[in-house]
């Protein structure tokens, strides 16, 4: 009984413990795991944006000497643009830095974001530097406009310049109906600069058509060059945008708002795309490098492969790899012609690889195959896949994708969207649901004026079936094919009046009446229209009225050129900032540059200063020991003043001198004399002119002391011994005398030792007084002794002076090394005197 | 066994039919990619490597007419034997470079394509394998361009992406038998289109028993859907991976 007890005891024990490690002990541990991973993440983050800040910090300054040498060489632009990159730098640094101390952490733990910004950002930013700001003397100035600096060359081998053009091109702008230009691209191709005709033809054949709807604004062909205008979009390529907006996310992918700014730029690609499509035209190369983003806004640029949808040329393969569509190269490797395929398809389908290069921050390599890794909303995966499809499966026209993604747009929640409420899934794009790409502000914005064709008028909620976009070739409605019947007014003027079956003009200038008859072109920035319907519609005016009318129109052009002048050269001052101010990033280069420059000068002085300090305490004796005397004798004789003046005046003083002289109130500025007082009586001496001078006085009052003693920057030639056999014999003017020639000695770069009681000036006089023993200075054996003790290997100095009273005050003994040394102190001595 | 899709792939090639050498380009380019890539690694870098491997195409051209299937060899064998020549004399005239000297390309060895010769067998498997990869998806990329985008999507979802029956019908508003009639409809397609490829880019019966040994039956019981599934998802998913890194090496 027991031993069962026990058993169901052991069993329930168990069991319990079971149930304590399943429900209690595991979870705990998975919690601990969660939080060690947790924890492991962080660290990760930490070290992975830590490197990343230094990368850009490396980045930074590899960029600088950039900005320098181009400020240097003249290339404004080129140096605006590595400033700008420096500015890049500057935003990845800040925002590491936030990760790191604020942020959440990365994923990265290796080195390579480290080296991201020199692998990556410098190699592009270098490919991507403009050239020469003028263009080269081969291609010549373009009349009208004036240069202020160039673009990088795309693949077309053509020059890209930045131009402003003078006030009678904007005027032609403006009649042309595009004002508000203040800034243009010239495209420019010249034999002499190495382009060839097959790229001037492919690049001239859709050149009307562009400008018809105001994409090019002018072009000239010449014998040696061609070259086009194109307004001017500042701004950064989307590419280079998709990248920040990916760097500025997590690494999951985009977060909701960046993402919806990136769906938004494809959204205005669309509508450019639309105007394209409409004015018979297909881009054929668009890639996130020709879409410039600029104020929020997308923009397509680049021209060189634009081809008429209607061309009755081969499809060629021209394009960028993973941009294209492959369906377009088997095709053109079939040799099938541009008019027999839908061209706008193939945009749709380069629109889509750039939405998925948003998304993903890569290129489509793998077609409509490839993954979307990122996070992204099944609605934009939808999008992606059905643009990227196959040629017959994918939209049939760029209207379709707009209303899918402005569909997306209008979500609140983009995730929540499902591709199954999209316009395209359920049946039809509903015109009424959003603005139709035909009449809208990008159309507008491109076209710059020129005539739209009719705009389709479909019935308010009914879905539009999946057609293409219409025809560019304007078809009038059927009621307008019909001969018109004209009623005769007046049978000697000629004057008619339309017939009784044929519509009534429309009264003129009414808001709607554009949409009214499906035709509506507008002029930038007014509602008016382009085309004063009135005119063609009833009886003929007279001649007077006609001219009247032109002389009004005229004026009203003239004054809108007038105006579009005005306003140009307004936004010109305000769009300065994009290439011609100093941008942040050139000035952080300057200033680093700067800073540099000053602190190396100042390292480089400062080591020179400290060397010399170095060589004078290693070579001379130190300025304190070695006092400058003077006397009442060396006043009076103006020697002090000599000797104060070969020092570098009062400002070189030593400290004992400026402190007897200050106490001495010696100065009388008004009379130019040194007053003093010497043994009781009252001394005036005549001050030499050069002490007069402000910057010698000497201001007893003042607490300031002179600066410390700079000895003359005298090198040091060797050391002299001094024997004074007069000593304290002589008089003060003899003893003042030979002080003077003595520190005139040190001037000349030869030290004076002996006369100090240092153990090493005791050794040195005792050393050749036992050479001289009983000589006298006269006697040649003595001096031949001297001689051979100056010439001993171990004898330090390079000179012996000895004052001596066998031989004349003024001229001593000198025994020096050299010869030319010797005859030098002689002169001294006996000039001095 | 040879079929006439065999020989007339080979036969468009011979004709210099673009689309055909594009066709080869688009389907086994990444697959000699990437063996160049790691034959080369250290040595050569990625724009080399896609510079060989239009070489190999273009020493392809060169040799096509030469190439005979009856002999026995893998065509896929065949032409990795080129990109070794291909590389072999990138690598020679790099040494000749540094020596000073040109030095004289070597001649394509026809040997590669006997049966008995002990290169001719699978010289990597792992090549082999990439190949049949390639075969499987250049099939999944004639249904995606075949069949309707709805029920190529619906297949995409359920078998590459595994998404749920239930999922993908809310995704596009539809019911799940809906959704599974459409997806049956698709795997038989790409069933059909693996036979068409298979036919057309194999040469030896070895290649044709390649789809059964990788769980891909042909001609199938219901049961086997499943697996046909998992295979084909699988097979996918590593091609991707292939193209990732072929990607990620184009970046660099």
């Amino acid at each position: 009984m027991q031993i069962l007890l026990a058993l169901l005891a052991a069993a329930a024990a168990i069991t319990l413990l079971v149930i304590v490690v399943v429900f209690i002990v595991a979870p705990v541990f998975r919690i601990i795991g969660m939080g060690f991973a947790h924890f492991f993440q962080f660290i990760g983050g930490l070290i992975g944006d830590s490197l990343r800040a230094i990368g850009a910090l490396i980045t930074m300054v590899v960029f600088i000497p950039f900005v320098i040498l181009n400020i240097i060489i003249g290339r404004w632009s080129a140096a605006g643009h590595f400033g700008r990159s420096i500015q890049d730098e500057c935003r990845a640094f800040g925002r590491s830095l936030y990760r790191v101390f604020l942020g959440h952490p990365a994923r990265f733990l290796l080195l390579r974001p480290m080296l991201e910004g020199v692998e990556n950002r410098v190699p592009q930013a270098m490919a991507k530097a403009p050239g020469s700001d003028r263009p080269s003397r081969k291609t010549g100035s373009f009349d009208g406009y004036k240069i202020i600096g160039s673009l990088p060359s795309g693949g077309s081998g053509a020059r890209l310049y930045i131009a402003e053009p003078d006030e009678r091109r904007l005027a032609a702008f403006a009649r042309q109906g595009a004002p508000g230009i203040d800034r243009v691209i010239i495209k420019s191709f010249s034999l002499k600069d190495g382009s060839s005709l097959p790229q001037i033809i492919r690049e001239s054949r859709a050149l009307e058509a562009a400008k018809k709807i105001g994409l090019v604004l002018e072009h000239e062909l010449t014998e040696q060059r061609f070259h086009y205008v194109m307004p001017y979009v500042p701004g950064e390529s989307l590419g280079v945008v998709a990248r920040k907006l990916h760097e500025e996310s997590e690494s999951g992918g985009l977060d909701d708002a960046r993402l919806r700014e990136a769906v938004g730029y494809v959204h205005d690609l669309l509508k450019t795309i639309a105007a394209y499509h409409r004015a018979g035209l297909w881009h054929k190369d668009i890639k996130p490098d020709n879409i410039i983003v600029s104020d929020g806004e997308a923009h397509l640029v680049d021209l060189g492969l634009v081809t008429p949808l209607r061309s009755a040329m081969t499809l060629t393969t021209h394009g960028t790899e993973y941009f294209r569509d492959p369906e377009m190269v088997r095709m053109a490797l079939k040799g099938v012609k541009v008019h027999e395929v839908d061209g706008a398809k193939f945009d749709v389908y380069a629109t889509g690889a750039v939405l998925y290069s948003l998304v993903e921050n890569s290129f489509p390599a793998h077609g409509g195959m490839s993954l979307l890794n990122k996070r992204c909303p099944e609605a934009v995966r939808w999008v992606v896949r059905r643009s990227m499809a196959e040629y017959n499966q994918r939209y049939a026209s760029s209207y379709e994708m707009y209303a899918d993604l402005e569909a997306v747009l209008n979500a609140e929640d983009m995730y929540a969207l499902m591709p199954a409420e999209l316009p395209s899934v359920k049946g039809g794009v509903d015109a009424s649901a959003h603005d139709d790409p035909t009449p809208d502000e990008a159309s507008r914005k491109i076209a710059a004026g020129a005539p739209v064709p009719p705009k389709a008028t479909p019935a308010a909620d009914q879905p539009r079936p999946m057609t293409p976009p219409p025809s560019p070739i304007n078809e009038a409605a059927p009621g307008e094919r019909s001969k018109p019947r004209l009623s005769l007014v007046n049978w000697w003027t000629g004057s008619y009046t339309p017939g009784p079956n044929r519509p009534a003009p429309a009264a003129p200038a009414e808001n709607n009446q554009g949409e009214a008859d499906g035709w509506r072109p507008w002029r930038e920035g007014s509602d008016e229209p382009l085309i004063d319907k009135s005119i063609n519609r009833g009886p003929r005016d007279s001649a007077e009225a006609q001219l009247r009318r032109a002389r009004q129109r005229a004026d009203g052009a003239r004054r809108r050129a007038q105006k579009a002048r005005i306003n140009a050269q307004r936004n010109r001052k305000r769009r300065d900032k994009y290439n011609r101010q100093l941008n942040p990033g050139v000035a952080i280069a300057l200033f680093v540059f700067l800073a540099a420059s000053v602190g190396g000068a100042f390292a480089l002085v400062g080591l020179a200063i400290d060397n010399n300090s170095r060589n004078a305490q290693v070579q001379e004796t130190p300025p304190q020991n070695d006092p400058i005397t003077f006397g009442l004798d060396s006043l009076e004789s103006g020697q002090f003043f000599e000797d104060l003046k070969n020092l570098g005046g009062l400002k070189g003083m030593h400290s004992e001198i400026v402190d007897a002289l200050a106490d001495a109130d010696i100065y009388d500025r008004e009379k130019g004399v040194l007053r003093f007082e010497e043994d009781g009586a009252q001394i005036t001496i005549k001050a030499p002119a050069w002490l007069l001078t402000t910057d010698n006085m000497i201001d007893s009052n003042s607490d300031d002391q002179p600066a410390p003693p700079a000895m003359p920057d005298v090198p040091v030639k060797g050391s002299v011994l001094v024997l004074n056999s007069l000593g304290e014999t002589a008089d003060k003017q003899t003893q003042s005398w030979i002080s003077g020639n003595l520190d005139r000695l040190r001037s000349m770069g030869y030290e004076s030792v002996g006369l100090g009681g240092s153990d090493e000036d005791v050794d040195l006089t005792a050393s050749a007084l036992n050479e001289i023993k009983l000589g006298t200075a006269d006697d040649p054996a003595t001096i031949e002794r001297l001689k051979g003790w100056l010439r001993d290997s171990e004898n330090p100095l390079t000179g012996i002076i000895w004052i001596s009273r066998d031989r004349p005050v003024e001229r001593p003994l000198i025994l020096m090394q050299s010869r030319q040394a010797e005859r030098r102190i002689e002169r001294l001595f006996r000039k001095s005197n | 066994m040879l079929n006439n899709l065999t020989t007339n792939f080979i036969g468009r090639l011979r004709c210099r039919d673009e689309t055909a050498w594009f066709e080869l380009w688009e389907t086994f380019g990444p697959v000699i990619r990437a063996q160049l890539s790691k034959w080369g690694k250290g040595r050569i870098g990625s724009e080399t490597v896609r510079d060989l491997s239009q070489e190999t195409l273009a020493a392809l051209s060169n040799s096509i007419d030469t190439y005979d299937p009856n002999r026995g060899a893998r065509f896929s064998t065949w032409l990795l034997a080129i990109a070794k020549h291909t590389l072999g004399d990138e690598i020679d005239r790099r040494m000749a470079l540094k020596r000073g000297r040109g030095v004289k390309a070597l001649n394509l060895e026809e040997s590669w394509m006997y049966a008995d010769h002990p290169g001719a067998r699978s010289p990597d498997g792992e090549y082999e394998a990439a190949v049949f990869r390639a075969k499987v998806e250049a099939a999944i990329r004639m249904v995606e361009r075949g069949c309707d985008f709805t029920d190529f999507s619906i297949y995409r979802m359920r078998v590459l992406e595994c998404v749920s029956g239930k999922d993908v019908a809310v995704r596009l508003g539809t019911s799940e038998p809906t959704v599974s009639r459409r997806l049956s409809k698709v795997r038989d397609l790409v069933r059909e289109r693996l036979c068409e490829v298979i036919a057309t880019y194999s040469f030896t019966e070895d290649e044709h028993e390649e789809a059964e040994r990788n769980g891909l039956a042909l001609n199938p019981t219901n049961a086997d859907d499943a697996l046909f599934d998992e295979a084909i998802a699988e097979i996918y998913h590593t091609q991707q991976e292939l193209r990732r890194r072929d990607q990620a090496a184009m970046m660099e």
